[in-house]
């Protein structure tokens, strides 16, 4: 029977502190009984301190480890990448505490311990997780002074603040090679979901769809501009383009202009020379540009985005975007889109052109696409739009004849809609007449389309939420809208939200002022600050937390190599790897110089106890008086002196030596509490006599 | 093996090379306090475990683009840079004292003591010394401000021993490195030989020089006569108290009995031989320590040198002395 090392009371209570806390941001994830597992382990572990179990059997092991490795099989269905390499580990973590026979298996718990901390952060990197991971840190970094410490060291408070103590000399170094240390790509390419149901637009449409998102107060995106930002009627995000329409359900259509195509006819990529239709564009642009003759009088909006992770490929833009980041498209339709689905916070540059007309020339696949309608449905509509267009004469005319009638007709725009039949655009438009943007985008689209002219859905984010600490717009889930390009001869794709026909307030002032009147904004949502925007306090607090989230991911969490380019080179004027090392070399010595400086500057200044320091007053008089106790020169001395030199003065200085010498010099043993009463009136008598001693009184 | 001759031969070369180079650097002496130049410095084990585990989060940060995880890489990395400096620190001003030591015998314990101090309020945590055979001891000087280690060393050969340099290491705060260096305080210490029984009779037969004629004069702290009693003294033996008297509550008396100079008894290694050297000193120091406890005035011939009869404890040491230090080349 091997010798089993017991870990330090010390270590082993913080240890456990720090295992429990290390795996419980991890239970909310993984299968339910891993965290009966981790509980059950560190039972056990406590009860083996306590003598009363015996660690497991190598049996027992062998088949707690087996069981719990199938689990984690059939649970994830695979053993490779993060949320099941994490299970795993968090198993082999757990298990190991029963495990600790030797110090060296308690140094593979605390350094594994380390480990775990960082792979929260693949799922979770918010400022809380980030503050929380410091207190893990901090009991993980006890246990392993515990496990240096000497057995009979029992002062587990005092080992935390070592621990406090040791980390917060770490957080310089820590900075300069967080800010220094060049930022290299992935070595290898790993493509992970960090999971989480992010919600936010889906690539579909249909009555309903948007009843989720206009309750979900979680954020979309954040957008900063370079300088003013503008109008928030002017801030139509687009996000996908919807042409097929089946009597229910608008769709983005099959495949034809589907995101996943690298088809460099529909999507182009910066840098690709063989993209024909971006050429034309660009030919396109380049004359309008001189057309308008002052370039410089164009309105050119840059912008950076900050999205949340979507799951989808598709970014967000103002019309007409056009990035030149790596790996953001252009799709033939005008929209940014990503390479692969967005799965962690993705930010991205873009400017767009205010006012540009686009696809003048329209290709005829295009044009059959905008005009496509499903048969057999809808007829009323069909009538309508067919009579309308008779009588209007012109596309405009047609156009502004649908908005009027949107506008004088008892339309009501509102999220308490009513169920709608087979014949969806038939009962909106002469039943219910009650529904908010989809509704009336999709009917506004099917008019237009039955009526000859080409129309799409567009579907993303109108406006937006000012945040004025860090000048940048703060679009929610709730700002998901709809509305309509149509194509018009000689103007390219114009743009019609017919929802302003009916609710003009949520085009200039957002969603809440339109449902103002009804009052059903966030309705159902319990607890949210954004409930109670009208509270200048409370909202205040949510834009302030929300800015210094917005810095935590641009600063911390997003800084890349791109961003350590910039600062570098703001910081030392030019960035190269000499420079780099240099620098890295020369702060972090000087971090270590100064960290040196602390631990072994003598702290000689010892602590004076109070007697001496009463004394020491005397003897400040007695300097003040003239007469200075030399250096060396005992209390007894001294006073011998003053007593041949000044007659006067010999007795009461007598009096305090010898109180002072028998407070010093008293028997340090613990004392009773009747000895320890008499002390403290000892002290108490010989403070008096300092107070009251006045040499000069005495000498005159 | 000529070629195994040859590597220890190799190895205990290289420890003289080492030995000459540590005296050079860290000198004998009484008082010894650590400095940079008498501290050595490494990783242990677990730091390059640490190190390991550090390059999979970097591996894992620059993968996936993590920049938490980064930063908890390089908050790792500055641990293991600071921990350099704290376990440094734990060893550097460190005062070691040599403190007295106690003679012992063969196959006993060899007593040293060895005082750790500190100045100003610098703390110091789970130092470890180690030296040679002795229990590792760990100290702490966090509410002292100096510790007093006793070292017991086992002892397997007589004569002067001197155990060398003192190990002392430190792995605290983090156990990520250690700090060592080798203290040679100079201390030393006699080792009697190992007090081996043998009845008296066999001894005598070998021509042990008694002289067992009464002599005239007495010799106070004798054991044969009754002479009188006086008062109890710390360390008088146990069977001449005046056990009578104490019961009749007079309080402790100790009996004194005289001896007679004449009654001599010579113990004389060279009645002792054939045993061997060793086994005769053996010998001869159990009936120095026997006849020390009963008083009996003994006279000590060891070789060409002797020590003259008499008793007590100065007597006894003397004896002890010539017996531990007893050179059969000399001789």
């Amino acid at each position: 029977m091997q010798v089993i090392y017991q870990i330090p009371r010390n270590s082993l209570t913080w240890l456990l502190v720090a295992v429990a806390s290390v795996l419980a941001p991890h239970l909310s994830r993984t299968p339910f009984w891993l965290g009966i597992i981790c509980v059950a382990c560190i039972c056990w572990r406590i009860q083996v301190y306590r003598g009363v179990w015996a660690f497991p059997n190598k049996y027992l092991k062998f088949f707690l480890v087996f069981m719990g490795t199938v689990g984690i099989y059939l649970h994830y269905g695979t053993f490779v990448g993060p949320p099941a390499g994490v299970a795993l580990l968090i198993m082999a973590f757990a298990y190991k505490l029963l495990e600790i026979y030797t110090k060296r298996d308690a140094y593979v718990v605390t350094v594994l311990a380390y480990f775990v901390v960082a792979t929260e952060f693949l799922f979770n990197q918010s400022i809380p997780m980030a503050v929380y991971s410091v207190f893990s840190l901090l009991a993980i970094t006890a246990s392993l002074i515990g496990l240096n410490q000497s057995q009979s060291h029992r002062k587990p408070w005092r080992t935390a603040r070592l621990s406090g103590l040791i980390l917060a000399q770490c957080v310089p170094l820590m900075l300069v090679l967080f800010i220094l240390v060049p930022r290299i790509g992935p070595l290898w390419s790993l493509d992970f979901d960090a999971g989480g149901d992010s919600i936010g637009l889906s690539d579909t449409m249909s009555p309903g769809d948007f009843n989720n998102l206009t309750r979900s107060t979680s954020l979309a995106f954040r957008a900063k501009f370079e300088g003013n930002t503008p109008e928030p009627n002017q801030l139509y995000w687009r996000g996908l383009i919807l042409y097929d329409f089946d009597g229910k359900t608008w769709s983005k259509g099959s495949a034809k202009l589907g995101e996943h195509q690298r088809n460099s006819e529909l999507v182009y990529w910066p840098g690709d020379k063989r993209s024909a239709w971006f050429s034309e564009y660009n030919q396109d642009f380049s004359k309008q540009i001189l057309a308008t003759g002052d370039p410089e009088s164009l309105k050119v909006f840059r912008y950076e985005v900050t999205l949340e992770p979507s799951d989808q490929t598709w970014l967000f833009g103002l019309d007409m975007p056009l990035s030149r980041q790596k790996g953001i498209g252009l799709s033939r339709d005008f929209r940014l889109l990503a390479k692969a689905p967005i799965d962690s916070v993705f930010r991205y540059q873009a400017e767009s052109i205010v006012g540009i007309n686009v696809d003048l020339d329209l290709p005829p696949w295009i044009k059959a696409r905008a005009l496509q309608l499903p048969e057999g449905t809808n007829y009323r509509a069909l009538a309508l739009a067919k009579r309308w267009r008779l009588r209007a004469g012109s596309d405009r005319g047609m156009i502004a004849k649908v908005l009027s009638h949107f506008n004088t007709q008892p339309f009501v725009y509102t999220l308490r809609t009513d169920k709608l039949g087979d014949n969806i655009v038939d009962d909106f438009l002469f039943d219910t007449q009650r529904g908010f943007c989809i509704h009336y985008a999709g009917s506004f689209s099917f008019l237009m389309r039955a009526a000859g002219i080409p129309a799409r859905v567009v579907v993303g984010y109108l406006g937006g939420e000012l945040n004025t600490l860090g000048d940048y717009l703060l679009v929610h889930q709730f700002d998901a809208h709809a509305w309509v390009e149509v194509w018009l001869e000689g103007e390219g794709w114009v743009r019609i939200d017919p929802t302003g026909a009916v609710a003009p307030e949520r085009i200039e002032s957002g969603i809440e002022q339109a449902l103002a009147a009804e009052n059903s904004f966030l309705d159902g949502v319990m607890f949210s600050a954004l409930k109670y925007r009208d509270i200048a306090f409370i909202n205040n607090l949510r834009l302030s937390v929300d800015y210094i989230n917005m810095v935590w991911h641009e600063r911390v969490l997003g800084y890349d190599s791109d961003l350590q380019n910039e600062f570098l080179v703001r910081l030392l004027g030019e960035v190269s790897p000499r420079r780099i090392a240099m620098a890295l070399f020369l702060s972090g010595l000087l971090v270590m110089l100064l960290v040196s400086l602390l631990l072994f500057s003598q702290r000689s200044r010892k602590k004076t106890d109070p007697i001496t320091l009463i004394y020491l007053k005397f003897c400040e008089k007695m300097s003040k008086a003239g007469i200075t106790r030399m250096k060396g020169e005992g209390p007894d001395a001294f006073a011998s002196r003053i007593e041949t030199d000044y007659m006067q003065l010999g007795d009461s200085v007598t009096k305090i030596t010898q109180a002072f010498s028998q407070l010093v010099y008293r028997d340090q043993s613990p004392e009773a509490e009747g000895e320890k009463q008499q002390r403290s009136q000892a002290e108490k008598k010989f403070k008096k006599m300092v107070r009251e001693f006045s040499p000069h009184k005495l000498m005159r | 093996m000529p070629q195994f001759a040859l590597w220890t031969k190799i190895k205990k070369k290289r420890a003289k090379i080492v030995s000459a180079w540590l005296d050079k650097r860290i000198p004998v002496s009484d008082r010894i306090t650590l400095s940079h130049q008498k501290i050595f410095i490494l990783p242990t084990q677990q730091g390059f475990n640490f190190v390991l585990v550090m390059i999979a989060l970097f591996i894992g940060g620059v993968n996936y683009q993590n920049s938490l995880v980064l930063g908890m890489t390089f908050l790792l990395a500055s641990l293991f840079m600071v921990s350099i400096l704290h376990t440094f620190r734990n060893l550097s001003g460190v005062c070691f004292q040599a403190g007295h030591t106690e003679a012992s015998f063969v196959g006993d314990f060899a007593s040293f003591h060895v005082t750790l101090s500190r100045e100003g309020e610098r703390i110091y945590e789970a130092i470890q010394l180690e030296w040679r055979d002795c229990v590792p001891q760990v100290i702490d000087l966090i509410d002292e401000t100096e510790h007093t280690a006793r070292m017991l060393l086992p002892v397997t050969n007589r004569g002067i021993y001197n155990p060398g340099r003192i190990y002392v290491e430190t792995r605290y705060p983090l156990g990520l490195f250690k700090a060592w260096s080798w203290v040679d305080l100079g201390v030393q210490c006699l080792v009697y030989p190992e007090p081996k029984k043998s009845v008296f009779t066999d001894i005598n037969k070998h021509n042990f020089n008694i002289n067992r004629d009464a002599g005239k004069i007495p010799v106070p702290e004798g054991n044969d006569d009754f002479d009188g009693l006086r008062k109890y003294k710390l360390g008088d033996p146990l069977r001449q108290i005046d056990w009578k008297a104490y019961a009749r509550g007079r309080g402790l008396h100790t009996k004194t009995f005289v001896g007679y100079a004449d009654e001599t008894i010579w113990l004389d290694l060279d009645c002792v031989l054939e045993q061997g050297v060793e086994e005769g000193l053996s010998r001869l120091c159990y009936w120095v320590l026997k006849f020390s406890e009963s008083g009996q005035n003994f006279g000590l011939r060891v070789g060409h040198e002797e020590v003259l009869p008499g008793v007590g404890r100065a007597h006894k040491i003397k004896c002890l002395e010539k017996l531990a230090l007893f050179d059969r080349n000399k001789n």
